[in-house]
């Protein structure tokens, strides 16, 4: 037994050499070579590697954490090894979730392959709306973001306050959009063959709080770090001090994982020590609501909540999204800089997007919002369904012909999807 | 299953459906030149077909009346081989012409970008031919663009995003309101060369006996256009206009292609005709050009008189004879019917005994037309006279909007300002004064007021005789 737990335990370490090793190879080796020459550069060590030039095979870091969830999962016999190379490779390689996930776990997706698929009309309808829905949000919302987002963050030594305010916030729906329409469409095509995949985005907008935002933004990989990454480092079960090191220490591995940069660290590490912060103080805080007698149920609290929380994460995404750390530390430098009337001098209109077509961006910002609070208590894909066919298919074809009206594509600048370079 | 695929199969007619059907309206008007192919209502005698060297030097109108036989143009920009094939297909589909000139400018590649496709496809109608020329531009060797094919195919794709300030009434109203236009654009514009730029035109191309061997798919698709021809019964001139270009390809890359054609395909239909090789005999100076690659007014005359008399002696017996059909007349008549947008009495004397007594401008599609009235036959010759003096000067400022009327759209924009042309006799005592492109800037493709104004040359340039403002 013995024997054989330690062959187990060797091939689940050959796997993770591979699999690990691949993705440092590709995405993370000039990075670190980068750093470490750095490094010997300021002590003046005279000791310099060159950089390797390979193009980033696209998705690498997503099939990557699904084939590791797998090894990890039959290690621990949570699963039954799949014998069949041919089904373990589709499970690798589903097309529809290849890319930018969502991440399955083995024990979800593998058993599908062995289930006879029927025709079910209605899932496949279902699935379709879910990809014209993607596509709107993709095409007309984050592309369309895009343009005014790229405008400042190319150049932001052009621009202050409420111009790099208004870039950060759309950059938040932009990457909102962008990576959740991936999820829609990826989700849609796998029901419209008769596979489910995972929920990855659960309105995390709409979160009132740091820890809440992460249950519902990029589920499947918050889930990956909590059970192969957060559990192992012993989770919350060892003291609050370790506690916190291990959310940190996930947190800026999640920074890593998205790109090999300081900027994704720091991103990591800043939403790591927002949730350090958010527990520990989570005593004193309650102390203060009860001492003001304050209502935690009511609305305007649960709305101030949600719109720090919203802030928090816009923050944050400054990190990511800024081209280099001297970028995203002028656009701190520059953000609160008082200069309110340029919303109304017109200038607003010379960022890339004219006037029609920021109201545009903002009527379908407001189309998303509008679609999540009602989602909150209801499901437009089944409420549609008791709308008579004019109505229904009035609703399809307008959000068609909105996409191919409204949509950034064609003569614009060429857009891919934002993470599929993780 | 059923079920679904009836209602995938319906939604998918009403989404491509009212998609093709509203990219009439978003379409640019401006790429619509082959779209006058359906247009013809009379039969079509000699047809040209070929690059914007085409239509900048070739000038129907004037073919017509030398010639008594009825002249199109199917040239759009750049177009290449493969678009000449597709739109000599789809033509012959409706008229049959019994000579066709083909631009061997078009043999410099197989398939062009993206605006030189829509040029050339944007006019199409809808058929398999389309489909065939969508698909031949977007998937050919290394292009793979499925994006291209269906935004040539359904061209909402392609101009979704006129929605923003970009469409005006006349997209609307365009497809109501189109009257022929033969394909002629001669631009009125001098000359931007200096006579330093002579040296191009002194180089004697003749001496030129080198080939070069066609790309394989451009001479499928050449001898794609002879099968046509001869199963058409149709005499083929390859000919070329005068163009000055020196680089990519160049006036020697395509003789020398011509030069291989000449030794490769022997057939009697073909005939050839290359203006670059007539320099000297028709005297083509660096003023009859606008830029390296057009001819203007100058030149094109210069062209067209040579090119109506290489017609008649070489193709006379077998081009019908349309004089008895006045088709030439009937053409302007209709224009006059249709597409007079201004038309104004007036007792204008530009010196001496010589009066206009009509000023009637025609604009439709890229062309507008000046046509004044004198008080009689006599003044006909004292007008011109006085116009190739020099002694009087026409200057016609077009603007897009009464607020802009300070702004003189000319030199890079409007290029008619101030020029000499030669002019056409027309019927009575009428005749056409000038030819114009309507063509402003990008963004301004249809004016609404103009100044016209006479400079009388004698009295100093600073004596305008501002005829009139007009609101079109």
């Amino acid at each position: 037994m013995g024997k054989y737990n330690n062959k187990k335990r060797l091939f689940l370490v050959l796997s993770l050499l591979i699999n690990l090793g691949i993705l440092f190879f590709f995405k993370y080796f000039n990075f670190f070579n980068d750093s470490l020459n750095s490094l010997y550069s300021y002590f003046n060590i005279d000791w310099s590697s060159s950089r390797i030039d390979v193009l980033l095979p696209v998705g690498i870091s997503f099939y990557t954490f699904q084939a590791l969830s797998y090894s990890i999962d039959v290690y621990r016999n949570n699963i039954e090894p799949e014998k069949h190379f041919g089904k373990y490779a589709l499970f690798v390689s589903f097309f529809p979730q290849l890319v930018a996930g969502p991440i399955e776990k083995s024990k979800d997706l593998l058993p599908q392959f062995n289930i006879k698929h029927k025709f079910d009309y209605d899932r496949i309808k279902e699935g379709l709306i879910l990809m014209l829905w993607g596509f709107f949000k993709k095409v007309v919302i984050a592309d369309r973001l895009a343009v005014l987002v790229n405008t400042v963050y190319n150049s932001p030594e052009n621009h202050q306050g409420v111009t790099l305010v208004i870039a950060s916030v759309f950059f938040a729906f932009q990457i909102y959009c962008d990576f959740s329409s991936y999820t829609d469409i990826a989700i849609g095509a796998a029901k419209v063959m008769g596979f489910n995949l995972r929920k990855n985005f659960d309105r995390p907008y709409f979160s009132k709080s740091i820890p809440e935002f992460w249950r519902r933004w990029h589920i499947s990989l918050g889930a990956w770090f909590k059970e192969y990454l957060y559990f192992p480092l012993g989770g919350n079960r060892k003291g609050k001090l370790r506690t916190n090191l291990n959310i940190m220490i996930v947190f800026i591995v999640s920074g890593l994982w998205h790109g090999a940069s300081w900027n994704f660290v720091i991103w990591g590490g800043l939403h790591g020590i927002y949730q350090v912060i958010e527990t520990t103080t989570y005593g004193y805080r309650t102390k203060m609501v009860e001492r003001f007698n304050i209502d935690r149920t009511s609305v305007g609290h649960k709305f101030y909540r949600i719109m720090l929380t919203f802030m928090l994460v816009v923050f944050a995404w400054v990190f990511f999204r800024a081209n280099t750390l001297t970028d995203s530390v002028y656009i701190f430098k520059n953000l609160f800089v008082f200069n309110f009337w340029t919303i109304f001098d017109g200038s607003i209109f010379n960022l890339g997007l004219d006037k029609n077509e920021f109201i545009v961006a903002v009527f379908s910002l407001l189309i998303l919002l509008s679609y999540e609070i009602y989602e909150r208590k209801n499901n437009i894909f089944k409420d549609l369904n008791s709308f008579n066919i004019a109505i229904r298919w009035s609703f399809y074809l307008a959000a068609i012909f909105g996409i191919i009206l409204f949509g950034i594509y064609g003569d614009y600048e060429k857009s891919q999807f934002i993470y599929f370079q993780f | 299953m059923i079920k679904l695929v009836l209602k995938i199969v319906v939604i998918t007619i009403i989404i491509f459906g009212v998609s093709y059907l509203s990219s009439s309206i978003f379409l640019k008007k401006e790429l619509l030149r082959a779209h006058n192919m359906y247009l013809l209502e009379d039969e079509n005698d000699i047809l040209f077909v070929g690059s914007s060297h085409v239509f900048t030097a070739i000038d129907a109108d004037f073919l017509e009346n030398r010639t008594n036989a009825n002249v199109f143009l199917l040239a759009t920009p750049s177009q290449n081989i493969s678009q000449s094939y597709y739109l000599i297909k789809e033509f012959l589909k409706h008229k049959k012409p019994k000579l066709l000139f083909l631009e061997t400018y078009s043999l410099k590649e197989y398939v062009g970008d993206d605006f030189v496709s829509h040029s050339a496809y944007d006019g199409m109608k809808l058929s398999k031919t389309k489909i065939e020329a969508a698909y031949d531009a977007s998937f050919h060797d290394s292009i793979n663009d499925l994006y291209s094919f269906s935004s040539l195919v359904i061209p909402l794709f392609k101009y979704h995003n006129r929605w923003n300030g970009e469409l005006t009434k006349q997209d609307f109203e365009y497809f109501d309101n189109t009257y022929l236009n033969k394909g002629s654009e001669i631009p009125t514009a001098n000359s931007e060369f200096t006579p330093t730029d002579l040296e191009f035109i002194d180089y004697d191309l003749s001496k030129i006996n080198e080939k070069t061997v066609l790309n394989p798919d451009i001479e499928s698709k050449l001898k794609a256009i002879i099968q046509l021809c001869e199963q058409n019964n149709i005499k083929l001139v390859l000919f070329s206009t005068p163009y000055l270009a020196h680089h990519g390809y160049s006036v020697g890359n395509q003789i020398k292609n011509t030069n291989y054609i000449k030794s490769t395909i022997k057939n009697e239909l073909i005939n050839y005709l290359d203006f670059n090789l007539l320099y000297k005999e028709i005297d083509i100076r660096y003023t009859d050009y606008i830029d390296s690659h057009h001819m203007n007014y100058n030149g094109s005359k210069k062209v067209n008189t040579y090119l109506g008399e290489w017609i008649l002696k070489n193709y006379k017996t077998y081009l019908p004879d349309r004089e008895s059909e006045k088709l030439w007349y009937k053409y302007f008549d209709k224009k006059l019917t249709n597409e007079v947008v201004f038309e104004k009495e007036t007792h204008f004397s530009t010196h001496d005994s010589l009066f206009i007594e009509k000023i009637t401008i025609l604009k439709k599609g890229a062309d507008s037309y000046i046509i004044i009235d004198l008080n009689d036959d006599l003044n006909i010759k004292k007008f011109t006279d006085e116009v190739s003096s020099d002694a009087l000067r026409m200057m016609v400022h077009f603007y897009p909007d009464e607020k802009d009327s300070d702004k003189i759209i000319s030199k890079e924009g409007f290029i008619n300002q101030d020029f000499k042309p030669d002019i056409m006799d027309f019927k009575g005592n009428k005749f056409l004064f000038s030819k114009l492109e309507n063509k402003t800037t990008a963004e301004i493709n249809f004016y609404k007021f103009a100044n016209f104004t006479f400079y009388t040359a004698s009295k100093g340039r600073g004596n305008v005789l501002t005829l009139f403002d007009l609101k079109l």
